[in-house]
Formats: C-alpha cells, structure tokens, sequence
C-alpha cells in the first residue's frame, strides 16, 4: 500500500468501516511506514476536537442572560425588528439613488461630464473662427 | 401512544411559547441549549463565540415564536434557525474571525516555539488539532458543512438530517460522502503543508 492510499482510508479505518483486508493492508504499511504512522494519530487527534466540542459544560446564568437581551431591547423593536430592517435598508436605497440622480443632474449641466470640456473648446474654436484673430487681440478683454 | 403524547406536549409548549409564556420559554432554552451550541461550535470552534451566538439565536426563536407555523417539528424549526443564525454570524463577522484565527494561530505558534521544539516533523498538538480541523470545515461547501455538523456535533441521523435541511436521504448520503472525502484531503493537505 501507497500513502497516497493510505491517506485515503485513515477516516474509515479510524470508523471502523473498512474489511478484515483492507485493515491489515493498512496495519502492515504502518509498520513501516513513520509518516502514515504519525499522520495517523494526527487524524485521530483532529477528529477527537469535535469529541470535546460536543461537551457542553452547564450554564446556569445562560438563560438570565437571554432574558437580560430580551429585557433590555424595547418591546416594540423586537417585535418589529424585520420590518425595521426592511425599513431602514429601503431608505439607504432611496438615499442612494437620490443621491445617483442629483450627482446626473449635476454632470449634464457640463461641470462633471468628461466630454464638456471638449465641448467648450468646439464652442471657444467656433468662435474664433467666427471672428478673425486680430479682431479678438484687439477687443477689449482686460 | 408516546409519539402521540410527545405531539401533544409539543403542541401545548408551542401555544404557551407563542402567547409569551416565559416559563415555556425557559423550558426550551433548557432542552435544546446544549445543542444549539454544539451546532455553533461546528461553525466556529470557539467556545465563546458559540456561546454569544446561542444566546443570539434562543432570542430570535423568542422573538419569531408567533410566526412558527407548525409545518414541521419544533425541534426541527430551532435546528434550523441554529444552522441559518451561525452561517449569517460567520458571514457577518468575517473580517473579525479571520483576525482572530491568524492571532491565535501566531499566539500558539509563539508558545509552540519557545517550548523549544524545533524538528520539522514534530508531534502535533492540540493546537494543531483545532486549527486543522478548522481549516478542513471551512473549506467544505456550505450544504455539504451543514450536513456534517448536523451529523458529528450534534449525532443527528441521516432522516432527521433530511429533514431539517428539506432534502431526500439521498441527497444526505451524498452531502456527508463528499464532505467525508473533502475533509481528508483538507486535512491530508494541511498536514503535507504545516507538521511535515
């Protein structure tokens, strides 16, 4: 047997789940192999965190406690805590696209577009190629 | 006539919970605490958190107990909303978490290093255990996550699974095969990449 196999089947080993076979092919590799040896024990360590989690010491302030929250928490937020949620997520909504629709209406009035400092200089160029350069030299813009 | 019983006492424990009864409430809270935590555990690991989200997850059951409609066993509606409240915890406070598991892995690694072993094939620790097998639970996908901790904290069968979750048998068979399967190469690779 490979360790590649060997990895394989260390949960179903350590599960019992395995034939008479394939036990001893998996006994016989740990006898020579050190790695799958220790990785063994590791896996058996790992699964044996979940063995001390089911342990749940006792408590007996946990329910106080739950009644301390419930108390302390106005009847009328807890009762209405979905729709107070709901509530206060439509309003950021509304806030946002509110917020979306002014900073548009800003951009089309030429301060915030990319393209309206382009269109001032088509309007500027047009304008100068109205009116002669000389004649522009010579007005009075001072 | 004892299953019919049990429906029965459900059934009243229900009505009372509904009206606000605190002492129906107390009783629940006795029955199916040690549960609801190991549930959390499954999600998080540390005691604490497991705890706070407990505690999180007993106030919604008081909360939405008007709206428990009955469709399904009491027992079935509370491991639901235990599974549904952890999940949305760890989302909710993933930053924090992730914090918190990359400072206690650097704290242990500190005492692992000034115990003074300094071989690259030492025994693993507790340490090591628990950050393993939270390394290995995390990467599962979430349906195949809630099956296996439904199955190894709380030792549900695979029917009461089946139904907690709203899927056949079969699909649970499936879910805590490939979890069994996803957990060993986690584990395999975790290994291969820390403690070799």
């Amino acid at each position: 047997m490979k360790c590649a196999d060997s990895d394989k089947i260390v949960f179903d080993y350590i599960g019992g789940n395995l034939d008479e076979e394939k036990v001893k092919a998996f006994e016989s590799h740990l006898l020579v192999c050190s790695r799958c040896s220790r990785y063994l024990s590791f896996v058996k360590g790992t699964l044996s965190v979940i063995d001390e989690a089911r342990v749940v010491e006792p408590d007996p302030l946990f329910a106080g406690r739950i009644y301390k929250k419930i108390d302390s928490t106005p009847a009328f937020i807890l009762k209405h805590r979905r729709i107070i949620n709901i509530a206060a997520a439509a309003a950021v909504v509304i806030f946002a696209v509110f917020t979306g629709m002014n900073l548009a209406k800003f951009s089309s009035a030429g301060y915030l577009s990319p393209g309206s400092a382009i269109e001032s200089d088509i309007l500027f160029a047009d304008e100068m190629s109205i009116e002669p350069i000389e004649y522009y030299f010579l007005s009075d813009n001072d | 006539m004892n299953k019919l019983n049990q429906k029965r006492d459900e059934a009243i424990l229900v009505a009372a919970l509904k009206s606000g009864d605190r002492d129906a409430f107390s009783t629940i809270v006795t029955e199916y605490r040690e549960s609801v935590i190991r549930i959390c555990r499954g999600y998080v690991g540390s005691k604490e958190d497991a705890e706070d989200i407990a505690q999180e997850i007993f106030i919604e059951i008081y909360r939405s107990a008007a709206s428990f409609r009955g469709d399904s066993s009491l027992s079935t509606w509370i491991y639901r909303m235990a599974i549904n409240r952890a999940l949305n915890w760890v989302r909710d406070n993933r930053k924090k978490f992730r914090v918190y598991r990359s400072g206690m892995a650097e704290n242990e690694r500190v005492l692992e290093n000034s115990a003074g072993e300094n071989e690259g094939d030492a025994e693993s620790t507790n340490a090591d255990h628990r950050k393993a097998l939270r390394f290995a639970i995390d990467k599962l996908p979430s349906n195949q996550k809630r099956a296996f901790i439904l199955n190894k904290y709380e030792d549900l069968s695979y029917n009461e699974i089946a139904d907690i979750l709203g899927i056949s048998l079969s699909s649970v068979e499936s879910l805590l095969f490939r979890a069994k399967r996803n957990l060993q190469s986690s584990l395999s690779t975790y290994y291969k990449k820390n403690l070799l």
